[in-house]
């Protein structure tokens, strides 16, 4: 039954939502490990397939799109928009024995799809690489003592067009067109105990221009059992650096990024009725000779997600329980991140580096409009990463992955039918 | 089935989570350990106090254009006024039934000094070029008239000239051009001071208009006037372990400091231009003082301390920091502490050739008399400039 006043209210409420999200600011700090190196590694899948651990290369349907495999894209049928909030909670612990808990909200996501008239599928999308948004205050004392606040922000971003085809009933592929950009800014503002002394505002900036590269992506599905791989080319960058107060600066061209190859492999195996199994190898080859630095060296970024899902019941099927109906997942993953960074209390790497190693539990729901073109996915990751000897820190973090895919269809009202 | 509470709950909580991450807590302690930039740390910052290279007092030339004119003689120091009119407003003797009445001068009085003595004005030997004119100025020719000037009449001092004065100022009128120009001096000891504004010539007469007889006064402003003084003395040498700032000279310092060992690029938390009084009254709340201005310029031109004339300098009219001498002294030390801009600092730093110093000069409007003993670097006191600078930002990678 038709319910037109409360369609209206639905319809604001997505409104709301979107408005909300465009607005918000992109709250927040992330990793305090990202205060160097490039920044925390961002899964940028939504939270359907977070709650999988990110297995995202195997999967395909008319709106089981994933960020990983351009392929992925092949059975839509319908205009989709897509993006996910998360919201995370950390708690970072110091072998000083002191903790603190800090909030940050981010977007790692957007995304639109088209499908157009022979199969072929086209995406826009922005998509987070990594993350180096931060806040610190530390007491300095070479020379006359200050406090410096520093407010860190910025990190990789990817702006993607994408296209998909199936080519045959059991082959998909795609290509994504991506470009790399973002940039690293840190806004330095030091004061002094000397009321003498003027605080200073000083801006770090380090910047590289925007350069595409592509990635080619291919599944293989057959009788429930999909394989799926991704391969990235490489891309090479230079990178400018902007030291600057006021009224001087200083820029100088500080390196060559070579933007790693990379590739993704994945699967997805039914294991029975409405429950099955998946699983993804991704990996970008960032190593030493990446970007040369005296202050971050480089290893290949590995993500190894695995994740089971209960999926909901097939169209048509009787009635039972609201939980029955709602599609489980639960996942998990191990990260490598590429940022092989100083010993704590080292000066530069030295003395030696640290890698920085992340694992997380996922737990996720999920619910489908009617018109089954769209609908709210959550998920929950509870991970750690840092090594409280090496590293001085670690954290442990809560994040709640929030996913909304609206159709064209949920769009129109049929959300209601 | 129905969905509707659920999806409820589900947007509500989609719409609130995001706000927790717009109060997020900063990492303080915690992971700042984490800024690893380098043997370098977060930037050094640092101090230096340079002394002057070069240092010396200066006098801002010998005519002074301002709004307070001095004549009289204070021991060594002499000053004389120098007026010139434009035109003149004369009444004709071919009125009917015409009869000269007074002639004067009328000089708004200045409080600033009034030490009563006679007066003079007198015609001057010549005209002169105000781009170039110097103590002793041009010679003093006919005496005009006299007065003593002892401040007991309200009003402005009036000056009478001699009936004779009349005829002259028919020529004048015809010629304006002929008119050298008119001093006014003050001989023996002491100090009158009056308003450079306001000064005029008047011309009393009486006439008969309708049958009666009226008296008028037609008056003719001085539309020029300041006055010259004899140089600074004694002159400075450049060696003195005293610079004198103020004063009735108006003295200036010119302070050259080396900054050779500040980095071009860094951020300038301090500059600080910071002087002892050596020699004098400290500085008085309940005085004057509290009225008094200390500015300070750059210099453009390169000097020695031979310099005795601001002129020289090459003073550039802006000012880079003014302050008033109550904010800026401090009694506990004697001293006087200036902010400079860290812009200037920065701009010497990086580019020593446009670091020719700092003129300071002391705006003291109600005791033109006061003046400030500074150490000079020939001294255990000498000037400082205190620079405090941080590196910047060290790199990310």
């Amino acid at each position: 039954m038709r319910r037109p006043a409360s369609a209206f209210a639905w319809r604001s409420a997505l409104a709301g939502l979107f408005a909300l999200a465009a607005l918000a600011a992109p709250a927040g700090a992330n990793s305090i490990l990202s205060v160097g190196g490039f920044g925390e590694p961002q899964l940028e899948e939504a939270a359907r397939l977070r709650a999988l651990g990110g297995a995202g290369a195997a999967e395909h349907g008319p709106r089981d799109i994933s960020l990983v495999n351009p392929a992925s894209l092949s059975d839509v049928d319908r205009i989709l928009l897509q993006i996910t909030a998360l919201p995370a909670a950390r708690r970072i612990s110091a072998s000083s024995g002191i903790s603190e808990t800090a909030y940050e909200t981010t977007f790692p996501s957007a995304r639109g799809v088209i499908a157009l008239p022979g199969g072929i599928v086209i995406a826009g999308s922005y998509v987070a690489g990594t993350d180096a948004e931060f806040r610190v205050v530390r007491s300095e004392n070479q020379g006359v003592p200050s406090t410096v606040e520093i407010n860190g922000t910025g990190g990789m971003n990817f702006l993607r067009a994408s296209v998909a085809r199936r080519m045959a009933p059991p082959l998909r592929i795609g290509v994504d067109w991506e470009v790399i950009s973002g940039s690293y800014r840190e806004l330095w503002f030091r004061t002094f105990s000397d009321p003498g002394l003027t605080p200073a505002r000083d801006t770090l900036e380090t910047r590289y221009p925007k350069k595409a590269r592509w990635r080619f992506g291919a599944q293989f599905v057959h009788e429930g059992w999909t394989l799926g791989g991704v391969f990235e080319t490489s891309q090479n960058l230079p990178v400018e650096q902007r030291q600057s107060t006021g009224g001087a600066s200083e820029t100088a061209v500080v390196g060559r990024l070579k933007y790693p190859s990379g590739l993704a492999l994945g699967i997805s195996a039914p294991l029975r009725t409405r429950l099955r199994a998946v699983a993804q190898y991704r990996r970008q080859n960032w190593a030493r000779s990446s970007f040369p630095s005296t202050l971050v060296d480089f290893r290949a970024q590995q993500r190894f997600s695995l994740g089971i899902e209960r999926t909901r019941p097939p169209e048509g099927a009787g009635s039972g329980s609201i939980w029955s109906r709602i599609p489980l997942r639960v996942g998990g993953y191990f990260l490598q991140w590429p940022d092989l960074l100083p010993r704590a209390g080292a000066s530069d790497i030295s003395g030696g580096t640290v890698a920085v190693d992340e694992r997380a539990l996922t737990f996720g729901a999920g619910i489908v409009t009617k018109d089954q073109g769209g609908g709210l996915d959550l998920s929950l990751e509870l991970g750690t990463r840092g090594d409280k000897d090496a590293l001085g820190v670690t954290e442990k973090f809560a994040r709640l992955g929030i996913s909304f895919l609206v159709s064209d269809e949920t769009w129109r009202g049929s959300f209601h039918r | 089935m129905r969905l509707n509470p659920i999806l409820g709950l589900l947007l509500v909580c989609l719409v609130a989570a995001p706000l927790p991450g717009c109060s997020r807590k900063a990492e303080k302690l915690v992971g700042a350990g984490r800024v690893i930039r380098g043997p370098g740390g977060l930037g050094t910052t640092t101090r230096v106090q340079p002394t002057p290279d070069r240092d010396t007092y200066v006098e801002p030339g010998t005519a002074d254009f301002g709004d307070l004119l001095i004549v009289g003689s204070d021991t060594l120091f002499t000053a004389r006024i120098l007026m010139a009119v434009a035109s003149w407003s004369v009444p004709s003797d071919t009125l009917p039934g015409f009869s000269l009445g007074q002639v004067w001068l009328e000089v708004p009085p200045d409080t600033t000094f009034f030490e009563g003595g006679n007066v003079n004005l007198h015609l001057t030997g010549s005209s002169w070029d105000t781009t170039s004119v110097a103590w002793p100025g041009p010679a003093l020719s006919t005496l005009l008239g006299s007065a003593v000037d002892d401040r007991l009449t309200p009003g402005a001092f009036v000056l009478p000239l001699n009936p004779a004065v009349y005829d002259s100022m028919k020529r004048w009128a015809q010629a304006p051009g002929t008119v050298p120009g008119f001093a006014l001096e003050r001989p023996g000891q002491g100090l009158l001071a009056y308003k450079s504004k306001g000064s005029r010539f008047r011309v009393e007469y009486t006439h008969t208009v309708s049958g009666s007889p009226k008296t008028d006064t037609l008056s003719t402003t001085v539309t020029q006037n300041f006055y010259l003084h004899s140089p600074i003395a004694p002159p400075p040498a450049g060696t003195e372990s005293a610079l004198i700032l103020g004063g009735i000279y108006k003295a200036g310092l010119a302070l050259h400091f080396p900054l050779d060992s500040v980095p071009a690029k860094v951020s300038i938390d301090e500059a600080l231009l910071v002087l002892k009084q050596v020699v004098g009254p400290p500085f008085n709340l309940a005085s004057s003082d509290t009225l008094a201005v200390v500015q300070v310029r750059r210099i453009e031109l390169p000097w020695g301390e031979s310099v005795t004339e601001k002129a020289l300098l090459g003073v550039d009219n802006a000012t880079t920091a003014s302050r008033l001498l109550r904010l800026a002294y401090t009694a506990a030390d004697s001293t006087i502490r200036i902010t400079i801009p860290g812009p200037l600092i920065r701009e010497w730093a990086s580019t020593s050739s446009s670091n020719q110093g700092f003129f300071l000069s002391l705006v003291h409007r109600t005791d033109p008399r006061r003046k400030f003993l500074i150490g000079s670097r020939e001294s255990t006191a000498p000037a400082q400039l205190h620079a405090t600078y941080t590196d910047l930002p060290p790199g990310r990678f």
